[in-house]
């Protein structure tokens, strides 16, 4: 069917119009970052030497779990566009049982009502002490960009706490501890490996997340955020031994009202 | 029911194709204009000679230095790799970092320099030649650093363990630091601003290693 005419694309500050090649019949385009308004575009990455409890047979989250990085997104009316998580962890040391070691990343929402903001103090399950977490400050890919509204935070080193993360709300730390509801039943990613005893051996590094344009990101709103695990299987760990953990994100910070997610 | 076609600039006359089966649009994608300026890559090591062992943690083993006030550099991709010489290190981990480096006043020095001239390291002999200000690599030791501030955490890290295997490969090639692609944010760089990779390895050991990196120099962006 014949067409009713022609038109070409202008631009905005440039008239151009723009092209269509020759031979393809593709009419050309440039790819841009996302428009993030108001926020902006972000990196952070940490590397920290964790202590692992002496725990038996086998921990999960469920049980006497092992968080080892958290990402929250406490701010409203915007989101996180969570692009790249990267990690790497690997046993040195002393090193106690062989097994089946998983670093996996799931999605977590906090509960209603509570409040963190940056700087909160991280309690550990049962009796330990109060440790604060070691906060993992975002770099802007751009010095012209806000500051992060995100909430990232990597396991303390310590040989008293046992290198595991909860949040909680700041106002009832003294009290009531009120863990992070998991909002999703399933991890988001996982790597695992099968570990021998020999120091030096661990998992990854390795993308657990990474987006590929065209592909949908993780969008975390207000008050939902990632967590970093460790699980194991088949492993008793007579004594508590060492890890060397890194982790890596990339992320976008944008007005909900101006991003189409 | 019959449409508009998209026809192009010069060729005004030829209309982009709808593809028969998805009803899809054909659009290619093209790389950022660069104008007069121009997109670079470059690939260096630290040559014949390895590091020497000792090496101080965190030290700076590679430096990029955005200088010009007119323009920006974009950074899309930096690669790495890492393996021991001929003598072993002591068991243990190592970690190479890339920090942002802002308020970049003066250059790192020491190292050699690999900052290209002419048409060096352009992707098209006809862009113009970079205006980086200063790129450079370790060659046996530290640079020594510039006024710069970094930023307080890595905008990439790589961690490894290291074995006290002589010759051995630690970072595989073409490890990733930094690695934005189509649709995602790059490192832009304005004036003063660059970055600077850091290295923290066991003792004993000597080792070399090589970068691979991409960058794009715009007018705006």
């Amino acid at each position: 069917m014949a067409p009713i005419g022609t038109a070409q694309i202008s631009g905005k500050a440039n008239a151009g119009p723009a092209e269509v090649e020759l031979n393809t019949l593709a009419l050309r385009r440039v790819i841009r970052p996302t428009d993030c308004t108001v926020y902006g575009s972000y990196s952070g990455a940490a590397f920290q030497n964790i202590v692992v409890p002496t725990l038996g047979a086998t921990f999960t989250l469920s049980g006497t779990g092992l968080h080892l990085a958290i990402f929250l997104w406490p701010r409203a009316a915007s989101v996180a566009i969570v692009k790249k998580a990267t990690v790497s962890m690997m046993r040195y040391g002393t090193v106690n049982a062989a097994g089946f070691f998983n670093l996996q990343l799931s999605r977590v929402i906090q509960d209603q009502g509570a409040t963190i903001i940056a700087g909160d103090v991280i309690t550990p399950p049962s009796t330990h002490t109060t440790l604060n977490a070691v906060t993992i400050t975002p770099s802007n890919l751009r010095t012209n960009q806000p500051t992060s509204g995100a909430w990232f935070a990597i396991a303390p080193t310590s040989s008293a706490h046992v290198g595991n993360l909860r949040f909680v709300d700041s106002a009832n730390v003294a009290t009531v501890l009120q863990p992070v509801t998991r909002g999703d039943p399933n991890p988001v990613a996982a790597q695992g490996a099968n570990l021998t005893t020999t120091a030096g051996t661990g998992i990854g590094p390795v993308a657990l997340w990474d987006t590929a344009a065209g592909n949908y990101p993780i969008v975390l709103q207000q008050n939902q955020g990632l967590v970093f695990d460790l699980t194991a299987t088949g492993v008793v760990i007579g004594t508590a031994e060492n890890i060397d953990f890194g982790v890596s994100m990339q992320w976008d910070e944008a007005n909900i009202n101006n991003v189409a997610y | 029911m019959a449409g508009i076609q998209v026809v192009g600039n010069t060729n005004n006359t030829t209309a982009a194709e709808v593809e028969v089966n998805t009803n899809a649009l054909r659009t290619v994608v093209r790389p950022n204009d660069y104008g007069s300026l121009g997109i670079y890559h470059e690939g260096a090591n630290n040559g014949t000679t390895a590091m020497s062992a000792g090496l101080a943690a965190a030290a700076p083993i590679f430096s990029f230095r955005w200088g010009n006030a007119s323009n920006l550099a974009l950074v899309k991709r930096v690669l790495f790799e890492m393996g021991s010489g001929g003598t072993g290190f002591t068991a243990g981990s190592a970690q190479f970092n890339m920090f942002v480096a802002r308020s970049f006043t003066v250059s790192d020095s020491g190292g050699s320099s690999i900052l290209a001239t002419g048409n060096g390291n352009k992707l098209r002999t006809s862009m113009g030649t970079t205006l980086l200000t200063d790129l450079r690599i370790s060659a046996t030791g530290t640079l020594t650093a510039g006024t710069r501030t970094l930023d307080v955490n890595p905008i990439g890290s790589i961690s490894v363990p290291i074995s006290a295997t002589t010759s051995a490969q630690f970072v595989p090639v073409k490890s990733t630091l930094f690695d934005q692609r189509v649709a995602e944010y790059p490192l832009v760089l304005a004036q003063n601003e660059g970055f600077v990779i850091q290295a923290t390895v066991p003792a004993t050991g000597v080792w070399f290693f090589g970068v691979q990196l991409t960058w794009e120099e715009l007018a705006s962006f």
